[in-house]
């Protein structure tokens, strides 16, 4: 009978089901998670102080441990962990959650492309004369920053993942009517 | 809560939690570069092939009612330099100074209203075939009332200097010596620190303390700044030292929060430590702690009497294989201003 058949199918998917407040912990958890491994390329894989936010640590560094991997991870780590917060905090039946990827995919490719030499001249006027503190650590970074194709690549992956991600959750999470 | 106030509180968390992502977001592609300075200003590597901005000495000057400053511009690899220096009153914004075109600034005649002021220079001229200017960061004008009361010493008779440390272990941990050096000074006498660390783990913070006089705020008046000078060298050996100005009040003693660096192998000017502090630039590292809210040290006129002198600090981590050498002074000066 349908509705027997429905019905039993229904009780099936809700035991399944994920409930909204362990679909958010578990995408933060795994941003979380994939920051902090972000994290310790900085410590162990790069010169010590080179980043502005993340603490000298000496006695962490000259040990590499991601090898060439610790240069292409954080920029797919970035993306793809904020992505992934960014939606934590969105309702679960949200476009907006997809509309996330794509944002953070774009704005760490135009971090990116702002390391390009062709633009290095207007940080440096930046950074000389009087621009503000909070123009001066942006020109910083582009200018301290080197320009890479790859890493264009690796952002799109990692906003790619995201979305992927968020699909995979999307499947088990409740159908009704949260908004 | 009813239904309607809470989707309206859930939208202000979403809200609320969007923002400190995208927030958090920049700040941490930012943060993850850099090149590792946060300074408002020009930072050495900004921008390599370019020079970085001038500089002004002495970054902080203090003198009496009528008394002259005189400021220098170092151009730091500019071309064919040109000045022009700009002064900014207390709280004001910088504005060039008529006719203050020369590598050196002279402020004559100093008075009251000059207190606080800010001294900068821009600096024009060639770098690479290129025309550039750069701003130099700004100098601090302190103007006092009255002449100050000075201490000095350039002979360091052994009855004039009391010695003391913090050492551990107190067991095998590191020595110390302090004497008069007849010779050898810049140009004879001076006051000779030889330090020695075994190896791993220790500390030896060295205290000298000169003892012929004191300063007394309850009857010579609240100071205003101390003005400290003095030139040193490092004896050999591979210990680093960076002796730095102490004060003794009232059975603690206080190191100034910052110094000139590292003393070098050779006597002269480039080894001139100098620095103008007030009461918030020193640290507590010997005697008991500062009751809640007081002044640690006390520059008012309610302060006990103070001792200067010196301190050097060096410290052994775990797998320090030991290293022995010292550190000599000179023309040792401290001048308190009052106001």
């Amino acid at each position: 009978m349908p509705g027997h058949a429905h019905a039993g199918s229904l009780r099936e998917q809700n035991r399944q089901a994920m409930s909204p407040l362990h679909r958010c912990g578990l995408l933060a958890a795994i941003a979380v998670g994939a920051l902090s491994i972000g994290t310790l390329v900085y410590l162990f894989d790069r010169v010590p102080g080179h980043a502005l936010l993340i603490p000298r640590l000496d006695s962490f560094a000259g040990a590499p441990f991601f090898g060439a991997l610790g240069a292409w991870l954080p920029s797919f780590v970035h993306p793809f962990s904020f992505a992934l917060l960014t939606a934590a905090a969105l309702p679960a039946a949200s476009a907006w959650r997809y509309h996330g990827c794509a944002a953070w995919g774009a704005v760490n490719l135009a971090f990116e492309l702002g390391q390009h030499p062709a633009l290095k001249g207007w940080w440096l006027e930046s950074v000389a004369g009087d621009a503000l503190p909070i123009v001066r650590w942006f020109a910083r970074y582009f200018l301290h920053g080197t320009f890479d194709v790859v890493d264009l690549v690796v952002v799109i992956a990692g906003a790619a993942a995201a979305a992927a991600m968020l699909r995979w959750v999307g499947r088990h999470q409740e159908h009704p009517h949260e908004r | 809560m009813n239904d309607e106030q809470r989707p309206s509180r859930m939208a202000r968390w979403r809200a609320g939690a969007l923002a400190g992502i995208v927030v958090l977001g920049l700040a941490s592609i930012v943060g993850s570069g850099g090149g590792g300075c946060f300074a408002p200003g020009p930072c050495v590597g900004d921008f390599p092939n370019e020079p970085i901005a001038p500089v002004v000495t002495p970054t902080d000057v203090v003198v009496e009612v009528g008394g002259t400053a005189t400021f220098s511009a170092i151009a730091q690899g500019i071309g064919n330099p040109s000045y022009q220096w700009l002064r900014a009153p207390k709280g004001g914004t910088l504005a060039p100074i008529s006719g203050a075109t020369a590598s050196t600034y002279s402020l004559t005649g100093a008075n009251l209203t000059d207190d606080g002021s800010t001294i900068a220079v821009d600096v024009a001229g060639s770098f690479e075939g290129k025309a550039v200017q750069r701003r130099s960061a700004g100098s601090t004008l302190a103007v006092s009332s009255m002449l100050p009361v000075v201490f000095q010493d350039r002979e360091f008779a052994p009855a004039d200097w009391a010695a003391a440390a913090i050492v551990e272990p107190l067991v095998g941990g590191p020595t110390h010596d302090e004497q008069q050096a007849r010779t050898g000074g810049n140009p004879d006498a001076y006051r000779r620190v030889a330090l020695s660390m075994p190896g791993g783990v220790s500390t030896l913070t060295a205290f000298s303390t000169y003892q012929s006089a004191s300063y007394d705020p309850a009857s010579q008046g609240a100071i205003y700044l101390i003005d400290f000078a003095q030139d040193c060298i490092a004896l050999p050996g591979v210990l680093g030292v960076a002796p730095v100005l102490l004060v003794e009040q009232d059975g603690r003693r206080y190191a100034a929060a910052a110094g000139a660096g590292a003393c070098t192998a050779v006597w002269g000017r480039q080894t001139l430590i100098r620095g103008t502090f007030d009461a918030t630039q020193f640290i507590r590292i010997d005697g008991a702690a500062c009751a809640a809210g007081a002044s640690c040290p006390d520059f008012s006129a309610f302060g006990k009497p103070l001792k200067f002198g010196i301190v050097n600090f060096n410290q052994g981590v775990a797998g320090f294989a030991g290293a022995s050498g010292g550190f000599g002074i000179d023309n040792w000066v401290v001048r308190v201003w009052r106001r």
